[in-house]
C-alpha cells in the first residue's frame, strides 16, 4: 500500500500540476496527517526508553550534579525550613549522647585516675575511621532503587563507598557518587544494597537486603541454622570494608526456617528511613587496601 | 494565546512542586503523587494533538531533571499524552470535544472529569511505576503502588484544576 503512494508521488512531483486535484496525491496527504502524531510519539518513546534503559544508578547523580546549581540551592532552602522543625527533638538528642560519652569519660577517668602518664594519642593518620556530618536535603522511599542526597560532596572529602549513618549509631546506607558540592547515596531502602549483619553478642552472620514491601523491615538471610534468636534481639553490621563493626541496624521481629537449612529474618529498622535529617559519614582508612585484596582472592579462585 | 503565559506559571509551579515537594513527602512507600499530570490533564481540549505530546515530553524532560531520575517521567508522560485526546472523547463525547475550552470539573461536569482525569492518571502511573520496577517478581507491589499513587494523585489534581475554574463559575452563573 505504502510502496504504491511512494511510486505515485514520484510521478506527481514531476506532473505538479495536477497536485491538488489527484485523489491519489490527497490520499497520501491524509495518511501523512494521521500517522505523523503516532509516528513522533513512538521515535520519542524509543528515545527516552533507550535513555532510560542504559542509566545506571550512577545517571541520578550525574543529572542531579548538573542541575545543582540551582536545584541545589532551592534544595537546601527548603530543606533548612523542614530542619528548622525538627531543632528541639534534635537539641535533646545532642543532649543525650553528651551526657552519655561524660558518663563513659567518668569511668575511664575512675578505672584509671592518672591519665596523663599512660595516656598517649596515636596520630591522627594512624585513626582507622575518620567521621564528618552532612545534612540531607532530598530523600525517596516510594521507588525500587531509594536515594538520599546530601549537601555535602567531594570539596568536603566525602569519597564514594564511605559509610553513612545517624549520629545515633543506626544505619542509613552507602555514599555511591559525589559533586563536588553534593552526594548521593544508596539508603538501606534499596534492592541493589547489601552488607552483612550479625546478631549482636553472638557469632552468627547474614546478608541484609530490602526486598521492597515495608518502609521500615528489611530482611537478614542465610543466618545459620544453629543461631539462638529472640524477638527483639538486636542486628549489628559486620565484616564489612563500608560500616564500621556494630553499626546499629535494627531488632528482630520474626524469623522462619528456610529448607531446613538457614533462617531468615525481619528486622525492623530502629530508626526508619523517613526521620533521618542529619547524618555522620565514616570513611575507613583501610577500605581501598581490604578490598583490593578481596577482588585479588576472589580472581584468583576464579582462575583455578 | 492569552492563556499562554498562565500555563507557562503553572508548568514551572508544578515542576516545583513536584521536585521539592511531593518528591519529598514520603507518607508512604506505595504512596508517590504525580501531581504535575495537572498540566497535560488541564491543556485546552482543542490543543493540537501534536502539541500536547510536545508538552507532555516537555514537562517529563523537566520532572526528570529536577528529580534525577532518567526518563522515567518522560516515558510516562509520552505515553498518557499521546492518549489523552482518546481518553477526552470517550469521557465526554464527540460533540463536547469539538467546542473547546479547559476541561476542568465545572466545564465538563465533576462526574466526567473525575472519569476522564482518573483513567489519564492510572495510565500515567501504570506506565511510571511498571518502568519503574522493571520485573515481575513483586508484581503485586507494583500493582499496591499504582492503584494507591493514583488514587493520591486524582485527589491532588482534583483540587489542583479548582484554580482554573473561578472565572468560568462567574461566567455561567451571569448567563443564568
Amino acid at each position: 500500500m505504502l510502496s504504491i503512494d511512494v511510486s505515485r508521488f514520484a510521478l506527481y512531483l514531476i506532473d505538479s500540476t495536477r497536485f491538488y486535484t489527484n485523489p491519489g496525491m490527497n490520499r497520501l496527504f491524509l495518511f501523512f496527517k494521521q500517522i505523523y502524531v503516532p509516528l513522533l510519539f513512538i521515535i520519542l518513546e524509543v528515545v527516552a526508553i533507550n535513555y532510560y534503559a542504559q542509566s545506571t544508578s550512577y545517571t541520578r547523580a550525574k543529572i542531579l550534579s548538573s542541575t545543582n546549581s540551582f536545584m541545589g540551592n532551592v534544595y537546601t532552602t527548603f530543606s533548612d525550613v523542614k530542619h528548622y522543625f525538627s531543632l528541639k527533638k534534635e537539641n535533646d538528642s545532642l543532649v543525650n549522647e553528651l551526657v552519655e560519652l561524660h558518663n563513659e569519660f567518668e569511668k575511664y577517668k575512675a578505672a584509671n585516675p592518672q591519665p596523663e602518664e599512660t595516656l598517649e594519642l596515636p596520630e591522627s593518620e594512624a585513626a582507622k575511621y575518620y567521621y564528618t556530618t552532612a545534612n540531607v536535603i532530598n530523600n525517596t522511599i516510594a521507588f525500587r532503587e531509594n536515594f538520599l542526597t546530601l549537601d555535602k560532596g567531594i570539596l568536603d572529602g566525602i569519597e564514594a563507598n564511605m559509610a553513612v549513618i545517624t549520629p545515633e549509631g543506626t544505619m542509613v546506607g552507602i555514599v555511591q557518587t559525589c559533586s563536588e558540592k553534593y552526594s548521593v547515596c544508596m539508603s538501606v531502602l534499596n534492592e541493589k544494597f547489601r552488607t552483612a549483619g550479625r546478631i549482636k553478642g553472638s557469632d552468627h552472620f547474614g546478608s541484609i537486603f530490602w526486598n521492597g514491601a515495608k518502609e521500615d523491615i528489611v530482611q537478614l538471610t542465610e543466618v545459620s541454622k544453629y543461631a539462638d534468636i529472640s524477638v527483639g534481639d538486636t542486628i549489628v553490621t559486620d565484616y564489612s570494608s563500608i560500616f564500621p563493626s556494630g553499626i546499629v541496624i535494627g531488632t528482630v521481629q520474626s524469623w522462619e526456617m528456610v529448607a531446613d537449612s538457614y533462617f531468615d529474618l525481619e528486622v525492623k529498622l530502629t530508626t526508619p528511613l523517613t526521620s533521618v535529617h542529619k547524618v555522620l559519614l565514616v570513611r575507613y582508612a583501610d577500605q581501598v587496601e581490604q578490598m583490593m585484596l578481596e577482588a585479588e582472592a576472589l580472581n584468583e579462585e576464579d582462575n583455578k | 494565546m492569552h492563556r499562554t503565559l498562565a500555563y507557562t506559571i503553572f508548568f514551572i509551579v508544578l515542576v516545583l512542586l513536584q521536585a521539592f515537594l511531593f518528591d519529598n513527602l514520603n507518607l508512604s512507600i506505595y504512596i508517590y503523587p504525580l501531581v504535575y499530570t495537572a498540566f497535560i490533564i488541564l491543556l485546552p481540549i482543542q490543543t493540537p494533538r501534536i502539541a500536547v505530546l510536545l508538552l507532555g515530553f516537555a514537562i517529563g524532560v523537566a520532572v526528570d531533571a529536577v528529580s534525577g531520575t532518567a526518563g522515567l517521567h518522560t516515558i510516562a508522560s509520552l505515553a498518557s499524552a499521546f492518549c489523552r485526546p482518546m481518553m477526552l472523547r470517550l469521557s465526554i463525547g464527540k460533540e463536547e470535544a469539538n467546542e473547546g475550552g479547559i476541561p476542568n470539573s465545572v466545564k465538563l461536569g465533576t462526574g466526567a472529569f473525575l472519569r476522564y482525569s482518573s483513567v489519564f492518571i492510572f495510565i500515567h502511573c501504570l506506565v511510571f511505576f511498571s518502568f519503574e520496577a522493571l520485573s515481575w517478581s513483586y508484581f503485586h507491589l507494583t500493582l499496591v503502588r499504582i492503584l494507591f499513587s493514583s488514587a493520591v494523585t486524582v485527589a491532588l489534581v482534583y483540587c489542583t484544576q479548582l484554580l482554573f475554574t473561578p472565572g468560568q463559575l462567574q461566567k455561567t452563573r451571569k448567563t443564568q
